[in-house]
């Protein structure tokens, strides 16, 4: 478990960035915290690193927005270890049905995939043992946010 | 010729026929699915699924659809049909629907994109639009600005980087514990209450580009929520609705300004001579009533255009005129052709 504070969205990026470096495709990262907690920000210091690093296909930069009203947006990336970038959002979600309808399982059984789940506590009983939780907490100040790895 | 036009995007099952004479567009019948009371005749279920949902509303729509258009399938020309973007599920129902009903009636399948439908929903009030036109589309998953050259060919010019207003709408009124859908309750509120009243972020309105953020604003308004004592008054919360919805407008309204500005400065003819206003969030009062007032106080020139009220949402009626369009350019397919329509999630303008 490792904890850290963010001050800014650009340090929620980067730390991201961090992570990035020493992900393999198949994992999925479950992100866990309120709105405006960073969690967008945190998926798009994800792709920034990966538009770096080999870029999209599509040769631009990967604008990450939203997919809370699609549920699911799925980014394809050049890159040795991942090729696919997979932004889930269980916010508008009842219940983990919706998500296996859209094929999010097909989407974690890839293994050149990096699958990104924001409020992951939704769907808790589909991910696995090995997925990566990360929590997202409001800190002291309008900017400073905590965020933990377990 | 008739057009008989399927949406199912996202939440909506909606068919739609629509009757074209010289130009002149009539809208036999139209059938939204969350709408109507259709929903208690063939079983009353409205799953969380809306795919699932859609699959078994759509045949029922159909059918009712043609029986209140007074037509036959048979007098049916040609079939159109959403093909994205949009949720993959919800988009295959009608997509797949629509091919088998083309191949089986032996008629041309007209794919349409669902943006390019928001804008086009104008021509069901008002059919002499001069090009080029400035759109701003403007729902729950989406924020742009297009440049259009004629019914047929855009160009996105500027859109969101994160949230889409109508996204923050919904989240803002979660904050506040308004419930879902956030846009309506929080325009209603925010009527004759003060839009002054609260301090709030216009975020990207003074960057020299035509892109949004919304994302930075829903955190403003959570952290002025939480600052606020609980219990907050009914007073206070009618004038947190409309200073919000107010930064919304305001970053929307200058964006729009900024893209008939630059627009304007070029050649003679890229001028925009219209703009058309489309998608969910086009449904919030004052949205329409300050566009609209402030494109004409800046350049009367331009005709402003703004969808009815019931066709702001997701519906078919506008997915068939956008149909009408492609089919003058002949844009559609026919024969085996047919079967290679797949729907495109990510499909883009």
């Amino acid at each position: 478990m490792k904890k850290y504070i963010s001050n800014s969205p650009v340090q929620t990026k980067n730390l991201a960035k961090k992570i990035a470096k020493s992900i393999k495709g198949g994992k999925v990262l479950a992100l866990v915290g309120e709105l405006g907690s960073g969690k967008t920000q945190f998926t798009k210091g994800l792709a920034e690193y990966y538009s770096a690093k080999g870029g999209s296909a599509s040769g631009g930069k990967i604008n990450i927005t939203s997919p809370t009203f699609v549920l699911l947006k799925p980014y394809k990336i050049e890159n040795k270890k991942i090729s696919r970038l997979v932004h889930v959002d269980c916010y508008r979600l009842d219940n983990a049905e919706e998500l296996l309808a859209i094929g999010l399982d097909e989407f974690i059984e890839n293994k050149n995939n990096l699958v990104v789940i924001e409020w992951a506590e939704k769907i808790k009983e589909l991910l696995s043992q090995d997925t990566i939780w990360i929590d997202f907490k409001l800190g002291k100040t309008e900017q400073q946010r905590i965020i933990q790895i377990n | 010729m008739n057009i008989l036009a399927i949406e199912t995007s996202c939440d909506e099952t909606s068919v739609a026929v629509l009757e074209v004479k010289r130009g002149v567009f009539n809208l036999r019948s139209h059938l939204i699915s969350s709408q109507e009371k259709i929903h208690a005749k063939y079983g009353g279920i409205v799953p969380e699924v809306a795919a699932r949902h859609q699959m078994e509303m759509i045949l029922p729509i159909i059918e009712e659809t043609i029986k209140k258009a007074k037509i036959k399938l048979k007098d049916i020309d040609y079939i159109a049909v959403t093909s994205g973007p949009g949720l993959i599920t919800s988009l295959t129902v009608g997509v797949e629907t629509a091919k088998t009903l083309a191949l089986t009636l032996n008629k041309p399948l007209v794919p349409i994109n669902h943006l390019a439908g928001h804008l086009l929903a104008n021509y069901l009030s008002n059919t002499s639009i001069n090009y080029p036109a400035l759109g701003l589309i403007v729902s729950g998953g989406h924020t742009m600005l297009v440049y259009i050259k004629n019914e047929i060919k855009y160009e996105v010019v500027g859109q969101t980087l994160d949230d889409a207003a109508g996204e923050a709408f919904d989240k803002v009124a979660k904050i506040l514990g308004l419930g879902y859908p956030g846009g309506p309750v929080i325009s209603k509120l925010a009527l004759l209450a003060d839009a002054q009243a609260f301090d709030l972020p216009r975020p990207m309105i003074s960057q020299n580009n035509l892109n949004f953020s919304f994302s930075g604003l829903k955190t403003a308004v959570l952290y002025l929520f939480k600052k606020l004592p609980k219990g907050l008054s009914i007073k206070k919360t009618k004038d947190l609705c409309a200073s919000f919805q107010q930064a919304v407008i305001d970053v929307l309204v200058s964006k729009t300004l900024r893209a008939i500005k630059s627009y304007s400065s070029s050649s003679a003819d890229k001028k925009p001579k219209s703009f058309l206003l489309g998608g969910g969030v086009a449904a919030n009062s004052e949205l329409r009533r300050q566009l609209q007032e402030k494109i004409h106080a800046k350049y009367p020139g331009i005709q402003t255009f703004i969808p009815e009220l019931k066709l702001t949402g997701d519906n078919a009626a506008m997915i068939a005129a956008a149909a009408y369009f492609q089919i003058k350019h002949k844009k559609y397919l026919l024969g085996n052709k047919i079967k290679t329509l797949r729907a495109d999630p990510n499909l883009s303008l």
